[in-house]
């Protein structure tokens, strides 16, 4: 598979830019408990333009010049922005049962793996 | 097509029984009793109340990734025939508005579930919706190797973040002797 190559990081850095603009508009509110709802949902709201900008140009680019279906990209999308969270999760050091994260984890990777190979 | 719409919307119950396993949602006590006392979260509702609002936030969530993977599947479809700039303005709109819809719900989930569990959520319904949207729209049926592989990271998923639910055991005790 193409994905796996290492000539096609720039695709992976595009997938995550996108991710990145996703998980701000979806989730970066959370903390923010006592801002008004409207404020925060414009805000999202503002975050979904470079988000479409960012993933329809790549979702055409390789759905048009590498036939790669729509359904792997938006299923690698989607791994990305889990896997971004993760990350947060990791970095803000939050307690977690340690054994089922790392089998949890594991799981996801291997389905991430098997969907790309 | 059929397997895959089944498959879809099994996939999402699933989240149903996630929850039910970890005991955020609570079907088998009365919806009128007071929920157990939980740490980080001060005020105590009703178990009907818990169990419905979870619910609404879920299809509410569920409902915007339709919108939002229908924008562009049926988006991608129109490249060849439409300027891209105008493409883009529809989507970008649809998905504002979706957004916008969307804040309240997550904002309601993390009073009850934790950030990684809302994850969760999203990720589940993204790839559900998606597959009943692609199923309908362009008659693609999923593979089973696409079948597999999603449902090994679902399940993956939900055990990364699997947190059953703690009552406060002074408060608990407390109260009991009370």
């Amino acid at each position: 598979m193409i994905f796996l190559s290492p000539d096609f990081w720039p695709v992976w850095a595009a997938l995550y830019i996108c991710a990145l603009f996703f998980c701000a508009a979806m989730y970066a509110h959370l903390p923010f408990k006592h801002t008004d709802i409207k404020k925060v949902g414009l805000i999202s709201l503002i975050m979904m333009v470079p988000f479409t900008l960012f993933y329809f140009q790549l979702l055409s680019y390789l759905n048009i010049n590498f036939e790669t279906s729509i359904t792997v990209i938006t299923l690698l999308f989607a791994g990305t922005c889990f896997s971004l969270i993760v990350f947060m999760k990791l970095l803000s050091f939050e307690i977690l049962s340690k054994f089922r994260l790392i089998i949890g984890l594991s799981l996801f990777a291997y389905g991430y793996y098997f969907l790309l190979a | 097509m059929i397997l895959t719409l089944l498959f879809s919307a099994m996939l999402y119950l699933l989240l149903w029984g996630y929850f039910i396993l970890q005991k955020k949602l609570d079907f088998n006590s009365s919806p009128g009793d007071m929920e157990v006392p939980l740490s980080g979260r001060p005020a105590r509702r009703t178990i009907g109340r818990v169990n419905s609002d979870i619910q609404k936030c879920m299809l509410n969530i569920i409902a915007g990734y339709f919108f939002i993977n229908a924008a562009f599947i049926i988006g991608i479809d129109f490249t060849a025939t439409l300027t891209y700039g105008f493409i883009v303005i529809i989507i970008i709109a649809v998905l504002a508005v979706v957004v916008f819809g969307m804040t309240p719900a997550n904002r309601l989930l993390h009073a009850y579930i934790p950030l990684g569990q809302i994850a969760v959520v999203h990720f589940v319904s993204m790839i559900a919706s998606f597959s009943i949207v692609n199923a309908i729209y362009n008659d693609e049926a999923l593979t089973t190797h696409i079948i597999q592989s999603m449902a090994i990271m679902c399940l993956g998923a939900m055990v990364a973040f699997y947190q059953p639910t703690r009552a406060i055991g002074k408060v608990k005790n407390r109260e009991n002797s009370l």
